[in-house]
């Protein structure tokens, strides 16, 4: 009983928070702390927001990010470098995926 | 790139990393905002760079994680130091060559001057030497706006020059006033009292046109040296014809006579020619400061050109060193005798003759007739005879004043009459 309704008004918070970032067109990764990942070209990804490293080989680097995980496919891909806050990968990019 | 330069002179380390848990130690070091950069897998471990004091900090992480790091490169300035620590004298070399070139650049040790046609550059430098502005002299005693100001006063044609300090250059620009300098002088003349135009030389009078005064001659007459042409006094008639009065005026007119150059012009067939035997010596040397030295070199040519090249060291466009290499290259030639073909002679007296009609020409007179005859004899090329031109006569001189003529000689008049 006591679980649900802390529940519901986890929703109800929820609701009131995402209608009030779109009615005022709020920036989303700010509120929702949402990945940003920009992919210019064919070698190099910048991702921003993400929380940290899960996995990185030269094929592969999975990214954590709030919500979701972001994996960069590729070949010889090398960390240029990296902060708290963001990523830049450079090497041949085959995908990016998102993750549950 | 300067990102790049800054880590080089903070200094940095290639590690690898290996353990346990090589991710989590690369998350705990974003969340201690210590830089990784160009990380690369490299057979299952992890390479990167990090600073140095990026490295202090990763004591705790490498605990917590169970990791371990390799270091297998120092790059940086703080290592290279390190490394040559005990070179002393080295360090000393690069500190006194910082301390002699900061030393140098606070000297002038080129001066360039630019835009004069009628002064040479060495004559502004002596002046400038005069006025205490010379080679080697410290740049913050200079002062542009005076320079500026005496090269205006000392040399009367340059009319406008600036001065500027460029690296251990000082840039000297003058503007020389060319042909204006005989028109502004014409005017400064006609400013003052009533004035006549006589001959400069002896003419015939092609045109005339007065705009001020009387005119003395009329077209097709012939004019000697000094003889009047436009007189600067206008008469004044009384009732009876007679000459009452006279105004007196700046003459002005333009007037053009017909006058003649004699041409002559005579060389002998048999001249000298150098000719250049090939044999060249160069003898090499260092100018520093203002003192010369060079290295000791013998020649033995009697006759000889000299040929000197000096290479200045300069940092850069404009920092000039007081310090320059000199080459001289001596060149021996030998005084050989040659004769004139009777064509070739006539060519070089017409190519003369050309030479002095172009001179002619370009002071604006107007050649109607070349009556030159070239004789070519056994010895000697001759080239004789006029050459009529047409060309503006008339100088300026100070008009005679009659004693009849001034206002006060009317008032005088006037008392006449009341007697």
């Amino acid at each position: 009983m006591e679980r649900r309704k802390k529940n519901r008004l986890a929703q109800v918070k929820e609701s009131v928070k995402s209608n009030i970032v779109e009615s005022l067109e709020l920036p989303q990764d700010i509120f929702y702390g949402a990945v940003i990942v920009t992919a210019l070209g064919r070698g190099q990804v910048l991702v921003e927001n993400y929380k940290g490293i899960i996995e990185y080989t030269r094929e592969k680097i999975r990214l954590q990010a709030k919500g979701c995980q972001v994996t960069v496919q590729g070949e010889q891909l090398v960390v240029e470098y990296y902060t708290h806050e963001e990523m830049k990968i450079t090497g041949m990019i085959q995908g990016i995926l998102y993750d549950a | 790139m300067l990102i790049d330069k800054l880590k080089y002179l903070q200094g940095y380390v290639r590690v690898r990393l290996y353990g346990y848990a090589p991710e989590r130690f690369l998350n705990l070091c974003s969340n201690h905002d210590i830089l990784i950069w160009n990380m690369e897998h490299v057979e299952g471990q992890y390479e990167f760079c990090i600073s140095v004091r990026g490295v202090r900090q990763l004591k705790p992480i490498l605990r917590k994680t169970r990791t371990k790091i390799v270091i297998l490169e120092r790059i940086g300035l703080p290592f290279v130091m390190r490394r040559y620590r005990k070179r002393k004298v080295f360090f000393a070399g690069v500190a006194l060559c910082c301390g002699l070139i900061y030393g140098m650049s606070l000297f002038i040790w080129k001066i360039e001057v630019n835009g004069n046609l009628h002064e040479t550059d060495s004559n502004i430098i002596k002046f400038l030497e005069g006025k205490q502005v010379y080679h080697g002299l410290l740049k913050s005693k200079i002062d542009c706006e005076r320079i500026e100001e005496e090269l205006r006063a000392g040399f009367e044609d340059i009319i406008w020059a600036s001065v500027k300090l460029e690296g251990t250059m000082l840039i000297i620009d003058v503007q020389e006033n060319l042909a204006a300098n005989q028109q502004s002088a014409g005017r400064e003349e006609e400013d003052g009292t009533a004035s006549d135009l006589v001959a400069d030389k002896d003419a015939v009078v092609y045109s005339i046109l007065t705009r001020q005064g009387t005119p003395q001659v009329e077209k097709g007459v012939e004019v000697k040296k000094g003889d009047l042409l436009v007189e600067g006094k206008n008469p004044v008639m009384d009732d009876n014809g007679e000459v009452a009065s006279y105004q007196y005026c700046v003459s002005d007119a333009d007037i053009l006579g017909v006058t003649e150059y004699d041409y002559n012009e005579r060389f002998a067939l048999w001249h000298e020619v150098k000719k250049f035997s090939g044999e060249e010596s160069s003898a090499y040397g260092v100018r520093l400061f203002d003192k010369l030295g060079m290295l000791p070199h013998t020649h033995k040519f009697s006759d000889y050109d000299v040929v000197t090249d000096e290479h200045n060291l300069k940092i850069g466009d404009t920092f000039y060193l007081p310090l320059a290499f000199r080459k001289e290259t001596y060149k021996e030639y030998r005084l050989e005798k040659e004769k004139y073909g009777e064509g070739e002679a006539k060519k070089l007296a017409e190519e003369n003759l050309a030479e002095f009609c172009k001179e002619l020409a370009e002071k604006g007179v107007q050649i109607i007739e070349n009556n030159v005859m070239i004789v070519t004899d056994e010895k000697y090329c001759v080239a004789s005879g006029t050459i009529k031109v047409i060309e503006p006569i008339g100088i300026r001189r100070a008009t005679v004043m009659t004693d009849t003529g001034q206002e006060g000689q009317i008032e005088d008049e006037s008392d006449g009459d009341s007697d």
